[in-house]
Order: C-alpha cells, then structure tokens, then sequence
C-alpha cells in the first residue's frame, strides 16, 4: 500500500526517530511503512492520521498502481 | 515508495550483517567465557572434594586464567542490543527479556553439566536417553513457569511491525508443525517412517518462525 508518511515527516522536519517516539514503534517499523515492506494495522493506521491530523485515506493510499 | 539510494543517512535501514557479526562475535567470547567458567565449577568440584586428577588440575587453571580477560573483553564489546533503535522504556523491557532468556539457557546447561548419568557418562539435552527425574523436574518448571511470562511480556512490549513478523514467522512454523506432524506419525503406525521426534519438529519449527521473522523484516 502506498503512503505519504514520509512527505508528512519531512514536511514537519522529524526524523524516523522522532516519528517512531510520537508512535510509540521502533524506528524499523517507521522505515518499513514509509518503505512499502509492512502495512500498519488499523489502531497505528488511526495513531498516525491522529498525528498528523489528517484522514487515513489521506495518507494511505490502496489503489493499484 | 522510498528508494534506497533517495534515503537520507538517518533514514536508511539498520544494517543487520554488520549488527550481527558483532553479536555473534561477542557470543563466542560469551561461549569461551562459561567454558571457562564449567572447567572451574566441574573440575574444582573434584579438587575440592578431594578426588582431583591431573587433568582436573590442568583445566581448573586454564578455567582461572581465561575467566578474566574474557570477562574483560565481553564488558568491553557489550553490544548495545538496541539494532540501530533510540532507548525507550519498551526497548528496554525487550532486551531485558533477552537477557532472561539467555539466563535460562544457561541455567538449563548448568542443570545437565552440574551431573552425570549414571553410567558416568555427561547428560545430554539433545538427545533421547533417559534423564535423572530430579535434573529434569527443575528444568521442566523453569520451562513451564518462564515461557508463558515471557511471551506474554514479549508481546505486551513489540511494536506493529515486530507482532508482524512474529505472527508472520509463528504462522508458517505453524503450518510446517500443522503439516509434517500427523504425516510422519501415519507414516510410523504404517511402518514406512521412524517414530515421530518431537524435538526434531520443535527445532525444525524454530528454525522456521525465524527465518519467516526475518524475512518478513527484511523483505515485508
């Protein structure tokens, strides 16, 4: 599934890190969203657009292509 | 999705090969170290009782003269066990859990190297001969009380992505068990295979979770 986590964070000039400890995840699995290797469950899903203040569909995105 | 060579340095994966070789480094120092320390436990057993041969001698002393400089190397090379992660409250409870689970590994060693069979011969875990029932009733509670309290910390304490993984690895050491298991036992009550092993499906198993672990951390 494609996101825009990483525009996001860089828009608000955090690093993974930083991201990672507003999650309350490791670093891995903010690499891992923003690389494509892992989906995040629902609950991280509605942590992430709570952060960022923005809908979920907003910044994942499930079409193809 | 973020390519490789787009990544700043701060966002790049954690390099697990070199993390790795440090681990497992330092696990063979570890290894040399509670060699040294089993010379002097079972060997100076023998001195102290009185029962010493030369050979008990010869090894009490290398035991002695290993002990500090490894003791020293293994302070020295601590990896930080974090894999590239910042310290956090649940990092930390995660590498403590690692840390209990080395302990009962040693402890579960140090039951079988405290005694031998009756025979003389040393006790071997990973075998199928008989086992004295007061080494094993240790060993079987340890097992029976710490398992379930560590994977019930272990899971509180993981991330999304970590859970992902492990249910990913635990599903196909699932499948593999689920699979191989009535196989090779309806294979033995025909009398085409051998007696069904349990420890060999719990090794195999292992073996599999893992590299499904991973692989689903590396390649998602």
């Amino acid at each position: 599934m494609k996101n825009r986590l990483r525009v996001l964070r860089a828009e608000r000039e955090w690093s993974q890190a930083e991201l990672a400890g507003r999650l309350d995840v490791s670093r891995q699995a903010v690499n891992a969203i923003e690389t494509g290797k892992h989906d995040p469950s629902l609950p991280l899903a509605f942590r992430i657009a709570r952060l960022f203040e923005m809908p979920i569909e907003e910044i994942f995105d499930d079409t193809e292509g | 999705m973020t390519r490789k060579d787009e990544m700043f340095e701060d966002e790049k994966p954690f390099h697990m090969g070199r993390y790795f070789a440090h681990v497992i480094g330092w696990s063979f120092l570890l290894g040399f170290l509670l060699v040294g320390l089993i010379f002097v436990w079972a060997d100076g057993k023998d001195i102290v009782t009185g029962g010493a041969t030369q050979s008990d001698w010869i090894f009490t002393a290398i035991g002695i003269l290993i002990i500090p400089p490894l003791g020293w190397a293994l302070w020295k090379y601590l990896p930080d066990f974090t894999m590239g992660e910042p310290k956090t409250p649940r990092g930390n409870r995660i590498r403590w859990l690692l840390g209990a689970v080395v302990v009962i590994g040693v402890a579960i060693s140090f039951a079988l190297i405290n005694r031998d069979g009756s025979d003389g011969e040393p006790l071997h875990l990973f075998s199928n001969n008989p086992l004295p029932a007061d080494v094993v009733w240790p060993i079987m509670a340890l097992w029976a009380i710490a398992i379930p309290i560590i994977a019930y910390i272990a899971r509180r304490n993981s991330d999304d992505f970590t859970l992902a993984a492990n249910d990913y690895g635990f599903m196909l050491g699932g499948y593999l068990f689920y699979f191989t298991a009535p196989l090779w036992w309806i294979g033995w009550r025909g009398g085409l295979l051998p007696q069904p092993d349990v420890m060999i499906l719990f090794i195999a198993s292992f073996v599999v979770i893992n590299l499904g672990n991973f692989w689903k951390r590396q390649i998602g």
